[in-house]
């Protein structure tokens, strides 16, 4: 059975990528773009062989779910529409700005007929899938620490507009390794303590991100989120995630599995690295769209995107205050 | 020059085996239960000692390198400075401020050089990376992984009491480089878990210039995985990496197993060794004296506090 999916703004930068796997998909029909930025959505549509579509609500009639890549800010507008039309959503991270705009999510999604993913690829990075066999095979014993990265260049952009974004480097890079440690872990963030702050760049969101962490089981976790890689730097950024137990230790670097690439000339001359591991991209799109299809939930949930955003807001608080803050879910 | 080491241990080993590389003579050697065994071993043509005092009586050393467990370093600094000889000790200074304190005064009333052995300093690497232009300091990530150290004589590091922990030993390492390098901390806050045979910490710095750093200090690590340290300064002009584990420029397999080696014709320990040695000789200050080494305690003592307290610590607040 075919799935016919559209996308739902094509703001993020994430938007090309979810949109060849709906283009190239057999098992999907690409419906179409629609997009507050006409413009914007119009050259999406044409980069995939797709219709661009003024009216939503015409888009909506015609696909059984969307793809949400809009500024952070907009994600419960566009999941509020997706929920009244009855259409399924994959929302790029995090879920939304605010916990409460978050909790407003997760009701729609109790409330509707639908089904609601968040866009967390590391969930189906092969090293990761293989950390969690081991944690779950007791492989390191009881976990101590973890410590995770999540650096990256500065993506510029709305992502520097705080009402479009909600925040930067903290709203942008806290999200990935604090839900892969919640499914890795099956433990929630419980305290935040935020060293924050702007000193790469002269932008008007923070870009040092740097958490001190304690999990439900009293484990500690730091995690670096800072956009503190330069745009010289081989690739676009790291995830990595370090899990020390009483027995051993668990280490995943997500770009690790790269071809170097050194271009002599041109825009990118110097060393680059394209990654050849495993597509979490198609994986996460595979997932989707199975879910659409089977009428079940996708790999991670609102409420699980919720937890996520939670500890983003209580980092902020943290930053604010100097003081270690408790998440409150 | 002539040195008496107090000591018998991992430590002491470590520097008389430079020694033999070096200009200068092992001619004592004290340890509690007899360092004999130690003295054969390493081919030293050195007297044994049981205790400092009696080995510091000797007028013909130059200075007395104490390799002991950080608890017993007051004790020894108080015997050299009675016997009016230089002292090299190994880090940390002490285990406690008031400890420390005393070091320093003691040395400074018997008007000695006495350099504390941050040797992470030494390290070529992480002296080329602190002069590399990353522009303005924005994040530093130091850390050191390493597994359950066993090889203290009666388990002494498993013992806080003596040791201080994993900050108080091991981070000490990189807190004292990141002050070296970024300046003074502003505040730290800390976390570890600690159990029987394992500890594991981190520690968040906010250096006065406003920069932000973290330490990653473990003990927890299986013997399998090869001691691990990682240096990272970014800045908004640059970015410096360091990284043990993707350095191998030597390696070895054979049916028996896998080798990786760093190999290097001077260590980190002979570099600064010989610096000492050379600050004796021209009568100059070494780069770690006595209030630079308090100072990188006392933000070790701050993390401490700060993971015990589960508050930020500023390190002034700290003062004994």
């Amino acid at each position: 059975m075919t799935v016919s999916i559209g996308v739902l703004s094509s703001a993020h930068v994430h938007t090309d990528a979810y949109a060849d796997q709906l283009a190239t998909r057999e098992d999907v029909e690409f419906a179409g773009v629609v997009d507050t930025d006409p413009e914007r959505g119009r050259e999406t549509a044409q980069r995939h062989g797709t219709e661009y579509v003024d009216d939503v609500e015409a888009l909506f009639e015609r696909i059984d779910a969307g793809v949400v890549c809009s500024p952070n800010v907009d994600h419960l507008e566009w999941i509020d529409r997706a929920a009244a039309a009855n259409v399924d959503v994959l929302c790029e991270k995090p879920l939304a700005t605010t916990v409460e705009n978050a909790r407003t999510i997760v009701e729609r999604w109790r409330a509707a007929d639908i089904r609601i993913g968040v866009a967390m690829p590391l969930r189906f990075c092969e090293p990761a899938r293989r950390a969690k066999e081991t944690l779950e095979a007791g492989g390191i014993g009881t976990i101590r620490s973890i410590s995770g990265t999540n650096r990256g260049q500065m993506p510029g952009g709305w992502f520097v507009n705080p009402d479009l974004s909600g925040g930067g480097a903290v709203m942008d890079h806290t999200v990935h390794i604090v839900d892969l440690v919640t499914h890795l872990t099956g433990e929630n963030v419980v305290e935040v303590y935020a060293e924050v702050d702007t000193r790469f760049h002269e932008i008007p969101v923070e870009d040092v991100n740097v958490l001190s962490m304690e999990l439900s089981d009293g484990t500690a976790f730091l995690l670096d989120g800072s956009w503190s890689k330069p745009d010289a730097w081989h690739t676009w950024g790291d995830a990595t995630v370090e899990l020390t137990g009483s027995d051993g230790t668990v280490a995943v670097d997500y770009t690790d599995q790269s071809v170097v690439h050194t271009p002599a000339s041109g825009p990118d001359a110097g060393v680059n690295c394209v990654f050849h591991g495993t597509n979490t991209t198609e994986a996460l799109i595979g997932d989707f769209v199975a879910a659409v299809r089977e009428g079940r939930d996708p790999m991670t949930t609102p409420d699980e995107g919720l937890e996520a955003v939670a500890v983003v807001e209580a980092a902020y608080e943290s930053a604010e205050t100097g003081e270690p803050v408790r998440v409150d879910y | 020059m002539r040195v008496g080491i107090a000591g018998a241990g991992f430590m002491a080993r470590t520097h008389a085996e430079e020694y033999a590389g070096m200009d200068i003579e092992v001619v004592a050697v004290a340890s509690q239960s007899g360092p004999e065994g130690f003295v054969n071993e390493l081919g030293l043509d050195a007297v044994a000692y049981t205790d400092v005092a009696t080995l510091c009586d000797r007028t013909d050393i130059d200075y007395l390198d104490i390799c002991t467990p950080t608890h017993t370093h007051l004790d020894f600094v108080r015997t050299a400075a009675e016997a009016g000889v230089d002292v090299f000790v190994e880090k940390p200074i002490a285990g406690t401020l008031e400890e420390a304190n005393e070091i320093a005064s003691l040395v400074e009333e018997a008007g000695l050089t006495l350099m504390v052995g941050h040797v992470v300093r030494f390290d070529q690497g992480y002296r080329a990376a602190k002069d590399l232009e990353i522009g303005s300091h924005g994040v530093a990530r130091a850390r050191r992984l390493s597994p359950f150290p066993d090889w203290g004589s009666d388990d002494w590091f498993a013992d806080c009491e003596k040791s201080g922990g994993v900050f108080v030993d091991l981070g000490i390492h990189d807190l004292d480089y990141l002050r070296w390098c970024w300046g003074e901390v502003e505040r730290v806050f800390a976390r570890r878990r600690r159990d029987a045979h394992g500890e594991h910490g981190f520690v968040t710095l906010r250096f006065e210039s406003g920069a932000v750093g973290y330490v990653e200090s473990s003990w927890s690590q299986p013997d399998s995985r090869p001691f691990t340290t990682e240096l990272e300064f970014a800045g908004n002009d640059g970015l410096v990496e360091l990284s043990s584990a993707d350095e191998s420029p030597y390696q070895e397999w054979t049916d028996d197993g896998a080798v990786v080696e760093r190999p290097v014709a001077k260590s980190a320990y002979r570099h600064e060794l010989e610096h000492f040695v050379a600050c004796l000789e021209s009568g100059t200050e070494p780069e770690v004296g006595a209030a630079d080494a308090i100072a990188s305690l006392r933000l070790a003592l701050a993390a401490e506090r700060s993971a015990e307290r589960g508050k930020p610590v500023r390190p002034e607040e700290v003062v004994v």
